[in-house]
């Protein structure tokens, strides 16, 4: 075992997070923790509505919560760090991929892999070299030219995974990545993904519905009434 | 290579990046990105463009703006130098004119009893009671009647010689103006001086008549229309106590006709009037009274030492009963009324950018709701606030610059041929200017300016609202 799987790359202390929908208030992650280690790769499982993507997107930076801790290690807690923190920590740290694949269709594949990098501290050529690596390493050298309407699905999937590995980060969040794609396309897109976690030692967490997913992950994290419940193979 | 080599480079973990960092803030997120703002200005040109037909659309109202802001403020400018060059250019501020005070009956101007009548006496009273005179002309006018009479003649090239083709004949007034006041006037001053009887004599016409001749008489009575040039070194008769509208069976005597030559056109120069050098009228009174007469003064023309003393001057004047104009006071009231016509025309100019704004402020607006995913993504991959901020003004920026361009050069094409149509077409207007535009490059700057301020300033509002947006409600709602 490498030494970085036993340090907990991100510890969730308290975490609660409420909605408030036609007056009503809804408790949607109610003081949970949760430990992730460096190199995991972790199933978000739960009925729709259950906390999933926000407990996602609360880890990505992109949403808040009401209270509690996300410790990352080396950085700190995310809930209290500033803005311009936080937007280096979502550039540098975290890669999202969307179940949507939230392209831009008026861009080729080779610039919508490019954004994350305009905000970044990477060179040019360096810029340049990293994109056309992370398209090979998603099996899309060639088609860099190609813009969003003319790939397949699972090449869009494929074009969002190589934008949110590009700037190299330690930690991937996939929001349900292959609930848009048909089954032999979904499979493809788990095997890169099993591989960049395996082979490259990205931490990931992934959400699901899917069930047969669940093969692909050592480690389940289900989410019920704002309580998480873990269980590791 | 494998990502995973590429991953072993940098570091990988948080962990790691603690390691080298300071605080725990990775290296990289410590230095700032140079090319940052390049960044952001190649997603807003890239979306921009994406979108030409909006893009054009949005542009539109600062290029019209722009357009109608530097025809118009062109025009006004051009109008302004016209009036305050060249009608009262000759004038210089310095100068008072100072006439007795009249009093307006229906129709008819009376000179108000108790003002003192201009004459040597009360000349030499101005000169010793107001300080700070330069130099003082009186001018006379003759009081007899007195008519002109010529023959219009037309060059004929192959006979080499003139040819009379109209003959006309007009009662006038006779002003005796000091050459000095015509000196812009006079191509050969030296020819405006006292003949005596061997003539001829030399007069200056008023270049308003000769306008309103053109304008009006010449159309009206199927004469020949003259230039300027042409008018000079003309000869005509001037005949004194004789009038076609007065009857003049009980004057005293008729004298002439007296051979006068045109020697020159000034706007100084009485409408009425055929001016003459002052010691005529003196010469004409003489022969016709028999006597050296009182000579009295239809106007004196001050010349203050400086500008500064014609306000005060002008108040001593007034105080001791005569009527005073002063060019300060009319260039003032050109310029007041110069300054109202340019700010109705900014204000036209302002209202078409501010609806130009207003429609920026809606596509944009509309543009952002639209993006909204696509800013979402920006923000989930490390763009700021500031950075998508940015990026919606930087649209605006581009846009008012393309509009404010495009305005320049259409304003800039639409004054070059509304030129040529006017010089074409409008040949007989009073006062033609040599041009009836002036575009300058501080107005084409500043209508410049102002698009693109009018623009930056429209995407605030939808910069403020890309940025507010929150990334996580905008990705889950779609």
């Amino acid at each position: 075992m490498r030494a970085y799987l036993v340090e907990p790359m991100i510890q969730i202390r308290s975490l609660t997070k409420t909605f408030t929908k036609n007056g009503e208030k809804l408790v949607v992650l109610d003081h949970i923790d949760l430990d992730i280690a460096t190199g995991e790769f972790v199933m978000l499982l739960g009925e729709s509505g259950s906390g999933k993507t926000t407990l996602l997107n609360i880890l990505g930076s992109i949403d808040t919560a009401d209270s509690g801790e996300v410790l990352i290690e080396g950085f700190g807690d995310i809930l209290s760090a500033s803005d311009k923190r936080l937007s280096e920590y979502r550039n540098r740290v975290v890669g999202h991929i969307f179940q949507t694949f939230n392209l831009k269709k008026i861009y080729t594949a080779y610039a919508n892999v490019k954004v994350p990098l305009l905000f970044g501290t990477v060179s040019v050529r360096d810029a340049h070299d990293r994109i056309m690596r992370a398209l090979e390493r998603v099996g899309l050298a060639g088609r860099e030219q190609f813009r969003p309407p003319e790939l397949s699905e699972g090449q869009c999937q494929r074009v969002a995974i190589a934008r949110a590995i590009v700037n190299e980060p330690p930690l991937l969040l996939a929001d349900e990545p292959t609930g848009n794609l048909d089954p032999k396309t979904a499979r493809r897109i788990m095997e890169l993904l099993v591989s960049l976690n395996q082979d490259d030692g990205v931490t990931l967490l992934m959400v699901t519905h899917d069930v047969s997913m669940l093969e692909y992950a050592k480690k389940t994290v289900s989410l019920e009434g704002g309580r998480v419940t873990v269980r590791e193979k | 290579m494998t990502l995973y080599n590429i991953l072993s480079k940098v570091p990988r973990v948080a962990g790691d990046l603690a390691s080298e960092c300071s605080a725990g803030v990775p290296a990289c997120i410590q230095k700032g990105n140079p090319l940052l703002w390049k960044n952001l200005l190649f997603i807003s040109v890239k979306d921009l463009v994406a979108r030409k037909g909006r893009l054009l659309l949005t542009m539109m109202g600062i290029t019209v703006g722009v357009t109608c802001l530097l025809f118009l403020l062109s025009l006004t400018t051009a109008i302004k130098k016209k009036v305050l060059t060249e009608v009262l250019g000759t004038i210089p501020e310095t100068e008072l004119d100072v006439m007795p005070l009249e009093v307006e009956w229906g129709a008819i101007r009376f000179q108000k009893a108790d003002t003192p009548t201009l004459d040597d006496e009360e000349i030499e009273r101005i000169k010793k009671s107001i300080p700070g005179i330069k130099k003082l002309y009186g001018i006379e006018s003759l009081d007899i009647p007195a008519e002109i009479e010529g023959t219009f003649k037309v060059e004929v090239p192959l006979l080499k010689k003139d040819v009379p083709i109209r003959g006309f004949a007009t009662d006038c007034g006779v002003s005796g103006i000091p050459r000095e006041l015509f000196l812009d006037a006079l191509k050969r001053p030296e020819e405006y001086v006292f003949m005596g009887e061997k003539g001829p004599v030399p007069i200056v016409l008023s270049s308003h008549l000769v306008e309103m001749y053109n304008m009006h008489f010449a159309k009206a009575m199927g004469m020949p229309k003259v230039s300027g040039t042409w008018i000079k070194q003309q000869e005509f008769d001037l005949t004194i106590g004789e009038s076609g509208v007065i009857e003049t069976r009980g004057a005293r005597m008729v004298m002439g006709p007296f051979k006068c030559k045109v020697v020159g056109v000034s706007r100084r120069a009485p409408i009425w009037s055929i001016s003459v050098p002052p010691p005529y009228v003196g010469y004409w009174r003489k022969l016709y009274y028999g006597e050296e007469k009182e000579r009295t003064y239809q106007k004196v023309v001050i010349y203050a030492e400086s500008v500064n003393l014609v306000e005060n001057m002008e108040a001593k004047l007034k105080k001791m009963g005569f009527e005073v104009v002063t060019n300060q006071e009319t260039i003032s009231k050109i310029n007041t009324a110069s300054t109202i016509i340019n700010a109705l025309v900014v204000v036209l100019g302002l209202i078409i950018l501010l609806i130009s704004a207003a429609s920026i402020i809606n596509i944009l607006t509309m543009s952002v709701y639209e993006e909204a995913t696509d800013i979402a993504i920006l923000r989930a991959v490390g763009a700021r606030k500031s950075h998508v901020r940015g990026i919606y003004l930087l649209k605006a920026g581009f846009i008012g610059l393309l509009g404010a361009l495009d305005g320049l050069v259409i304003g800039l094409i639409a004054i070059g041929i509304t030129n040529n149509l006017a010089e074409k077409y409008l040949q007989n207007l009073p006062y033609r200017p040599d041009t009836f535009f002036l575009p300058s490059v501080s107005l084409a700057v500043g209508c410049f300016l102002v698009g693109l301020v009018f623009s930056l300033v429209a995407g605030v509002i939808p910069a403020n609202i890309a940025a507010s947006l929150n990334p996580s409600k905008v990705l889950r709602e779609g």
